[in-house]
């Protein structure tokens, strides 16, 4: 392990390095991240139409889609996608002949990511929070527990990302699987709506699947919709699923390596 | 008659390489069944809590999702891969080999690839609007349907006018590869009618990038809400975006410098 963190700085530094070339397209592609809150958001706020739905009205509808909006920025990865065509391509061979594992590189580039669009995104945030007016709970400590709770479904929204890519190895084709991995996460990651509105049995599902740790329960959190039981319980939660995650990418990586057999060597 | 046959033969090879993947035609039909499900299911949730969305019912939305599945199957088809291939093209210098050809440059730009498993979506699309226009009044008369049309095409001139145009920024711009993302992103919007959005995106999604044009209105048009006045001025804004984006084609084509510069 030592060695594997002396080798982040360089990892690093080429992930930056190289994003940063590609810091127009990157500004695009994150643009992405705006749309399919905004319409939710749009969707809401028509259905509200000035009363309000479940006890939500316009503004906590706000609230919620856009810090939606922002945590889903910050936990976001795109390993499923990108991993196929490591597959496809044999550019994955290269990797594996290095002292470690392509999983570090992957992080890497995803934090350079994160960090390179901050700097423009958070300012369209902040006009966005000005614009919309979002009413919230959200209270000193809640931003506190916010914190920890947020890196940790970064890392489980990685590592299950990660898992669904590993199915390249069987696979290549792999867009059918991604959608349905993103289907899910509309429902049970409260992509569509907040899980208050959600039929009964769509909440309780989500209780049985990742989704809700990555992003919605933060989201949850920040906005003060829970006590501090509820936050213990949400925490355990995603340490479960990290843990599940973590011991399902093993097994997926140690069977699909074997499965490779470098395409287009 | 040449461009006609020209046409037929891409169809003909594009039918031919599909053929060689044909896995491809399932992946792909799971995948669009997947998508129209989740915005089925999104519609389920939404009008659980309210009757109307912006003045649409239930149906009416998902003659509208129709709609949409049918203009981005259209776009997938014939639009989008035509218009990567020219940025290829400009990014490489391998134009040359298509200006070379004794047809019109922009006519052959636009119709070297034809994606035909695609189709599948425009499929789906007519699926959906055929079933929510059954629950909602038992069919379409003769009248709404030719404007429906009409306006349809308009709206797919329109969408594939202002596509030339950002991709033809490339003669200029040579670095950035994925601008057509802007034009999906505005796209992803039309899956709802764009009356639910505040006046300024309405106008915005109406005139700038008129994804309104191309999906709301259509659809208005199978609803019968649709009047002559409407369907005229679509058919003007068509002509006049297409000859304007034909003039910036040119423009930008005198610019393109080749392989070898």
């Amino acid at each position: 392990m030592p060695h594997t963190l002396r080798a982040y700085p360089s990892l690093f530094r080429v992930a930056w390095t190289t994003m940063f070339q590609y810091r127009a397209e990157m500004l695009i592609w994150a643009a992405w991240g705006f749309v399919h809150p905004l319409v939710a958001l749009a969707v809401w706020s028509a259905a509200a139409h000035g009363r309000t739905i479940v006890g939500l009205g316009r503004a906590d509808f706000a609230a919620y889609f856009l810090t939606l909006m922002i945590f889903s920025h910050l936990t976001m990865s795109w390993d499923a996608f990108e991993f196929s065509y490591l597959v496809q391509s044999g550019r994955l061979s290269p990797k594996l002949l290095r002292p470690i594992h392509p999983i570090h590189e992957a992080i890497a580039y995803n934090i350079a990511y994160k960090l390179i669009t901050l700097l423009l995104l958070v300012p369209v945030w902040l006009l966005i929070l000005w614009a919309l007016h979002p009413n919230a709970a959200t209270r000193a400590w809640h931003l506190a527990a916010v914190v920890p709770v947020l890196l940790l479904g970064a890392a489980v929204r990685f590592l299950w990302n990660y898992c669904i890519a590993l199915v390249a190895f069987w696979t290549t084709k792999v867009d059918a699987i991604n959608s349905l991995y993103w289907s899910f996460d509309q429902f049970l990651g409260g992509r569509l709506a907040p899980m208050a509105l959600m039929p009964a049995f769509v909440q309780t599902a989500a209780w049985f699947a990742p989704f809700r740790s990555m992003v919605v329960f933060p989201v949850e959190v920040a906005l003060g919709q829970l006590n501090g039981r509820q936050i213990l319980e949400g925490l355990a939660m995603q340490l479960v699923w990290l843990v599940l995650g973590y011991g399902l990418f093993r097994l997926l990586w140690r069977l699909g390596i074997r499965q490779y057999s470098a395409v287009g060597a | 008659m040449r461009a006609v046959r020209l046409f037929l033969v891409t169809l003909r090879i594009s039918l031919q390489n599909e053929m060689a993947y044909r896995t491809d035609w399932f992946a792909r039909l799971a995948q669009s069944l997947v998508g129209i499900g989740t915005t089925l299911g999104a519609f389920g949730i939404v009008f659980s809590h309210t009757d109307s969305l912006a003045g649409w019912t239930l149906d009416e939305s998902v003659a509208l999702l129709g709609v949409f599945y049918i203009v981005t199957g259209l776009i997938h088809t014939i639009c989008a891969p035509n218009m990567s291939l020219i940025m290829r093209d400009v990014r490489d210098g391998t134009l040359d080999f298509l200006l070379l050809k004794p047809v019109n440059s922009q006519y052959y730009a636009s119709i070297r690839r034809i994606v035909l498993f695609r189709m599948t979506d425009v499929a789906l699309g007519l699926i959906v609007v055929s079933v929510a226009l059954r629950r909602l009044a038992g069919g379409i008369g003769a009248v709404d349907a030719i404007l429906f049309l009409v306006v349809l095409t308009c709206g797919m001139i329109v969408l594939y006018s202002i596509w030339l145009a950002l991709v033809t920024t490339t003669f200029w711009f040579v670095k950035i590869v994925n601008i057509e993302e802007i034009l999906w992103q505005a796209l992803e919007a039309g899956r709802y009618p764009i009356d639910i959005y505040p006046r300024w995106l309405q106008y915005g999604l109406s005139y700038l990038i008129p994804i309104g044009l191309v999906i709301t209105v259509p659809s208005r048009g199978l609803l019968g809400q649709l009047d002559l006045r409407g369907v005229l001025a679509a058919v003007a804004l068509a002509a006049g975006t297409f000859a304007a984006a034909s003039a910036f084609w040119r423009l930008g084509l005198r610019r393109y410098s080749g392989a070898s510069a």
